[in-house]
């Protein structure tokens, strides 16, 4: 392409992109079409969960969660009950499962800025919050975690050191 | 504006020029240059607008990117780097994702035809021009040499 019809053409998409978005823009995340199989599957999770973390971060779950542009994806599962949740607020949750209050004690707590990030904003954390609140004798230890994902790349995103004290990973 | 709390858990594309040339970096939950975090003036407009530009180009994959991220950077990986490179952008990708304040990113992929500065509208122009890397653009690799 000649280089003043790129220009033309840059400027007609300008025009374009301001007349049209009255919000922010949805970036294009391509499907997750690889990037997980059995053999990243640690022992325990259900394979449903894992599917429907690749859907959601495909967007083609039509109770899809704001994946857009959000850092990491990931599931959760306790007791035949899933979550699945995002990174994106890159904050804790605001209602928190005690059993997860306690367990992020020696971090300073849930919010807490540490080395690692904010303690809980992870998608493990959202995700697992989500089934301890609804199951309050629940323990963290039983709560199984699918690997986070990040949308944008299909990659599992190994787990931070934050919630490798909570969950009790090595 | 991007509040650290975003920056930590979005992947947000971000741009910046150099030596009249476009490259597009994303962040995967990492820190952004100030230049970046502290913009909100036509900045939320410019990945849709890139993102809805003509292909223009032939790429070419970083050769070395094997050597840095290993067996990751198969297709599924290289999908959106490429689609950014096809519409003359250099593509750079945060090195460590998620960890928040580590610099480093690489190349990825780049254009063999780059869209320039001079080829886009002013707006867009003046906003890239507040975030600037001086250098050759593809050897970019340290997020706090953004000015």
């Amino acid at each position: 392409m000649f280089a003043g019809k790129v220009a033309q053409k840059a400027q007609e998409a300008w025009n374009g992109i301001k007349a049209t978005m009255k919000q922010d823009p949805v970036q294009t995340l391509h499907s997750i079409n690889k990037g997980l199989n059995d053999g990243s599957i640690k022992n325990g999770l259900i394979k449903s969960v894992v599917h429907n973390v690749v859907k959601v971060a495909t967007g083609t779950n039509s109770d899809r969660i704001d994946v857009a542009a959000t850092a990491t994806v990931g599931g959760a599962e306790l007791n035949g009950q899933t979550a699945i949740a995002n990174s994106g607020a890159g904050k804790a949750p605001e209602v928190v499962a005690p059993q997860l209050e306690e367990a992020a004690q020696s971090l300073g707590g849930m919010g807490a800025k540490n080395q690692a990030g904010v303690v809980g904003s992870c998608c493990e954390v959202h995700a697992a919050n989500e089934l301890l609140l609804k199951n309050p004798g629940a323990a963290v230890r039983d709560i199984n975690l699918t690997p986070a994902i990040r949308p944008r790349t299909g990659k599992v995103i190994p787990m931070c050191d934050n919630c490798k004290v909570i969950f009790k990973k090595d | 504006m991007f509040t650290e709390e975003e920056q930590l858990g979005l992947d947000i594309d971000w741009f910046f020029t150099s030596d009249n040339y476009i490259a597009f970096a994303a962040s995967a939950g990492g820190r952004l240059p100030e230049s970046i975090s502290k913009t909100s003036e036509n900045y939320e407009l410019l990945s849709a607008y890139f993102r809805s530009l003509p292909e223009i180009s032939e790429i070419l994959i970083n050769k070395d990117l094997s050597k840095i991220i290993g067996s990751e950077a198969d297709e599924r990986y290289l999908e959106d780097f490429v689609f950014m490179a096809k519409r003359g952008l250099f593509s750079f990708d945060k090195s460590i994702p998620n960890n928040f304040d580590h610099p480093l990113y690489h190349l990825v992929a780049k254009p063999l035809t780059p869209l320039t500065l001079n080829q886009v509208p002013n707006e867009v122009r003046n906003t890239l021009l507040k975030s600037r890397f001086v250098g050759g653009i593809d050897t970019f690799s340290d997020m706090t040499l953004i000015k």
